[in-house]
């Protein structure tokens, strides 16, 4: 394991509780709100005990589960043990993600106080069936009123919306986009992944690639008639308003990863990880670690770095590995050129801008075996 | 001559689970051969494969002693296979006995393979002892099915002992009839040897053991020995017979069924029929009916992973070793690369070889759509083939013949329709159609073999609802319009997807196939065409479109190492499927093209 103080670190903290699980998630969450004391005593144990003390904080990302039912009072304790053990710089993204149902005046100041900036909000979709459907526990309504709540204290703020959900059609992706786009300065775009475990997965409901790209076209459309730029496949941004947090992982650089099923990474070869069983969290809080053997390091490289708009820097590749990404792949790169599945220029290697939504097969034939 | 007077050969032959095993056991078991704890279900069906299918593969013989008037009776029982593939061999271990138990169950009554073994024991002179099992079923009906026996067979069947294996009623009725009906065993035990093989098994320190009938004469550990038909000269090593584990005895002599060893390295040098003599003083003929069986069904089979050849050679040689009517022969496919074509005495046969492959020897295998064996007569003479990717050119065929079957089907009135319409789509001729009784019908119709090969069975069990019965037998060579249809991925021929097929099937099969291969084949980032085509030309197309949606969700977490595993083994998982050209093939889509037919109902 690496500490560098020379760089910025990120930090991921997960919540993991909801007021209901969706039925497409796979994630650990609990509605069992009577552990959130306990969870967030574990936490600040693992932040004051971290390695990791007094690095450099540049972004740091509360996620879950739903951050936003947390107590009153909770957030303040995670944001304060942070700011103890860690150098946060002034300018920090600190990012809060939330569902419309818990949004209210009491979270926004606690936000505010504890120097949130950026809010990351789940609304899946604009269509009430749509959301019934796949078991939220908001309206369309709640959202737009949530929403026009925290634009009175927060002007970065960020949504989701999910593909190929159950009853949605493309207009109502047209519908939900352009509402975000209105409210938002940021949005995420997913696809929706049927995983095995899940009511979505139970009831035997599985939506069509086809569907979902056509869905993704229109999105992707829609979203840069209305200015807002693709970074990563599935985030688009007004300029400036890009995920700095998010940005760390698809770049490989490092973050910190507290609480269950968080992750982290050194920037170096060592990758962090938390069990995904909240009992076993509560009773010992450290993360594993994993050393990665060049194969791993420069698989995840190209594999993230790829999901990216920019694609592979050139540049960088040499300073992380020593050598030539393009020379060392001279007869793939020139295969994948000549079928329009990969640009080259100016330094960079990146997927062509229409084949984003196929990249995993055209990744793949860059990894190693 | 008064040890044989006391000596029954017989075989149990029934219809597939009529209760065949069942009634071994408790044979065994009446005669104290086997105590209740040393019989493990069905003793006799060794093979896992047997006990799951209730199907006998490899015969085993069992002595057995029964006290009758006074006097201890030798019961040999031969265990026979109970499938249509294994017809030779049925024949030669009937040509064993003197006498056979027909077990017929008595709700179902006489079914195909009843009447087909039945016509085989026959054939071979058998006293035939009938038996109704089964009579604990509430659904059994013993005084029908004796009327069925004797209006069918014309068996008299008065006096046929009514059982329940299962629960062991009236077993002793068995013995006795078998004592009293089977006539004994007839040879000299003064002339030179002359003893039948009708089967035999690889064993690692004895080498191949023959299971033998002894006709006249003895054999002893000692005695040198031929075997007729190619004349190879052994010492024997042992005799003895089966109680039923292998126990070694100092001579078999005429009207005894045991086992002989002579060092022999190989049991294709114990061919089934053959017979064994002394090799100075020989007997004057051999047994009658001796031929080399040969494969009527091939198909090809490769590994699934390239890299396994040798694996799967090695395992087809070990198969082979107790196995001689397995058939195989190194042969390359430009989709699937190195392999075998391999010969199999029927689909059964087939299964059972390939199922072994996988369970016993741990292989994932790509098998390719099995055929038969085509007569192709050119300019030059004729030529046999077996792999459609070795048939000439269109144009210097003269004729082709392929092999057809006398097909007869037993089914309840109710299906006469749709089975006769299957037959018809399978290019049946009607033969005729009796009314064996008020509810069940025998029908029959000469049919190709490739139509049977090609789904036959599963088509008549849906169209029955599983109550019609099924037999075959071989009925020659017939002239017929064949045509080989490719299949072109992407614009070339996959040789491994080629068939030869009827000239009137071929269009609906080429369109069936392309539509499911479609299904199959993964999208890639281009189109991809699929055509069915005869001769180049191009008689049905389907197209696999582009793929268009190939991305994993975010991270969640920043769990970055769980997608890169995803994609490792996307990769991976690419890796072992074929790739043709461009386009990835899966070994399910070489298998799912056998089994168009039931996919459309």
């Amino acid at each position: 394991m690496t500490i560098d103080t020379e760089k910025s670190y990120g930090v991921y903290i997960h919540i993991p509780f909801c007021k209901a699980k969706c039925k497409y998630c796979a994630f650990v969450s609990t509605p069992d709100f009577s552990l959130q004391k306990t969870y967030v005593d574990t936490l600040i144990k693992e932040i004051n005990d971290s390695e990791f003390k007094g690095c450099v904080v540049d972004t740091i990302y509360i996620g879950g589960g739903t951050p936003s039912c947390l107590f009153r009072g909770g957030l303040a304790d995670i944001q304060t043990a942070v700011k103890n053990n860690f150098c946060v710089t002034d300018n920090a993204e600190i990012t809060v993600e939330c569902n419309p149902e818990s949004v209210s005046t009491d979270f926004i100041c606690e936000c505010k106080d504890v120097g949130v900036n950026r809010i990351s909000m789940g609304l899946q979709s604009s269509c009430d069936k749509v959301l019934r459907a796949i078991g939220r526990v908001h309206t369309y309504a709640d959202y737009l009123n949530a929403v026009e709540l925290l634009a009175h204290s927060f002007d970065n703020i960020s949504s989701d919306i999910i593909l190929g959900l159950p009853e949605q059609t493309s207009d109502v992706v047209i519908d939900s986009v352009t509402t975000v786009a209105r409210h938002c300065s940021h949005v995420s775009v997913y696809a929706l992944t049927v995983e095995q475990g899940t009511p979505l997965y139970k009831s035997g409901y599985m939506p069509s690639d086809d569907g979902i790209a056509d869905m993704y076209d229109l999105a992707y459309g829609k979203l840069h008639d209305l200015d807002f730029c693709r970074y990563e496949v599935s985030n688009f941004a007004l300029r400036g308003r890009e995920s700095r947090h998010n940005k760390k992982y698809w770049e490989c650089k490092p973050y910190i990863g507290f609480g269950v099923a968080a992750h982290g990474y050194d920037g170096a070869r060592t990758r962090f990880m938390h069990g995904d069983n909240l009992a076993e969290y509560i009773a010992s809080p450290r993360a594993e670690s994993c050393n990665l053997t060049d194969k791993d390091l420069y698989n995840e490289y190209v594999m993230l770095r790829l999901r990216t708009e920019k694609g592979i820097i050139v540049d960088d590749f040499y300073k992380r590995f020593g050598y030539d990404f393009c020379k060392r792949n001279a007869e793939i790169l020139h295969s994948l050129k000549s079928e329009n599945l990969i640009v080259c220029e100016n330094g960079f290697v990146k997927i062509s801008p229409d084949k984003m939504f196929v990249m995993n097969s055209i990744i793949e034939q860059l990894m190693l075996d | 001559m008064d040890k044989q007077k006391f000596i029954r050969n017989f075989c149990i032959i029934a219809h597939i689970d009529h209760g065949k095993s069942t009634l071994a056991d408790r044979l065994m078991e009446a005669t104290a051969t086997l105590t209740k704890r040393e019989l493990s279900d069905q003793m006799l069906d060794s093979m896992d494969i047997e006990r799951e299918r209730g199907i006998t593969i490899k015969l085993t013989p069992v002595r057995m002693f029964y006290e009758y008037e006074g006097q201890r009776y030798t019961f040999n029982l031969i265990d026979t296979p109970g499938h249509v593939d294994f017809t030779y061999e049925v024949s030669r271990s009937l040509a064993a006995c003197e006498g056979a138990v027909l077990v017929v169950d008595a709700a179902q009554g006489v079914e195909a393979q009843t009447l087909a073994n039945v016509y085989l024991a026959l054939d071979n002179n058998l006293e035939i002892v009938p038996v109704i099992n089964k009579i604990d079923l509430p659904a059994a009906r013993p005084d029908e099915v004796k009327k069925e026996i004797e209006d069918i067979i014309g068996l008299p069947a008065d006096e046929a002992p009514c059982i329940s294996a299962k629960e062991g009623v009236n077993i002793d009725d068995v013995l006795r009839a078998i004592a009293q009906s089977v006539p004994p065993p007839q040879g000299d035990v003064d002339k030179p040897l002359k003893a039948l093989i009708f089967d035999s098994y690889y064993d690692n320190y004895k080498g191949a053991v023959c299971l033998v009938r002894i006709i006249d004469g003895s054999a002893k550990a000692g005695d040198r020995i031929t075997m007729m038909s190619n004349g190879k000269v052994y010492d024997v090593t042992e005799v003895g017979v089966f109680q039923p584990k292998p126990v070694s005895i100092d001579r078999l002599s005429a009207g005894d069924v045991g086992y002989l060893c002579a060092s022999i390295k190989s049991i294709a040098d114990t061919a089934p029929g053959d017979t064994i003599t002394y090799a100075n003083n020989p007997t004057s003929e051999p047994c009658p009916g001796y031929k080399k069986v040969k494969p009527v069904v091939y198909s090809g089979i490769y590994p699934a992973d390239g890299s396994k050849y040798e694996d799967l050679k090695d395992a087809l040689e070990r198969l082979k070793l107790n196995d001689a009517s397995l058939f195989y022969e190194p042969e390359t496919s430009s989709a699937l690369g190195f392999g075998f074509r391999c010969g199999f005495l029927g689909l059964l046969h087939m299964e059972i070889i390939e199922e072994r492959l996988e369970r016993e020897f741990d292989l994932d295998i790509i098998t390719t759509a099995p055929g038969v064996v085509y007569k192709v007569y050119t300019s030059s003479g004729m030529t046999e083939v077996t792999n459609p990717s070795n048939l000439p050119p269109a144009g210097e065929i003269d004729y082709m013949e392929e092999p057809v079957v006398t097909a007869s089907i037993y089914t309840p009135p109710e299906y006469i329709g749709p089975i006769m319409e299957l037959c018809q789509d399978k290019r049946g001729e009607y033969l005729n159609m009796t009314y064996i009784e008020k509810t069940r019908v025998l029908i029959t119709y000469t049919m190709p073999l490739n139509e049977i090969v090609y789904d036959f069975f599963d088509g008549l069990k849906s169209r029955s609802r599983g109550y019609a019965s099924f037999d075959y037998e071989q009925a020659g060579y017939r002239k017929s319009d064949l045509v080989k249809l490719d299949i072109m991925l992407n614009g070339d021929i996959c040789d491994a997807l080629s068939i030869i097929v009827h000239r009137d099937k071929a269009y609906s099969r080429g369109r069936a196939m392309a539509e499911k291969l479609k299904d199959v084949i993964p999208r890639k980032l281009f189109e991809i065409p699929i055509q069915a085509a005869i001769g180049g030309k191009v008689i049905a197309r389907e197209t696999i479109k582009a793929l268009r949606k190939d991305v994993l969700a975010k991270c969640y977490g920043g769990d970055v190492t769980r997608k890169k595993k995803l994609l490792e083994k996307q990769k991976e998982g690419k890796k072992r499927m074929r790739q043709f050209g461009t386009v990835e093939i899966p070994s399910e889509a070489f298998m799912s093209v056998l089994k168009l037919d039931n996919d459309k109902k």
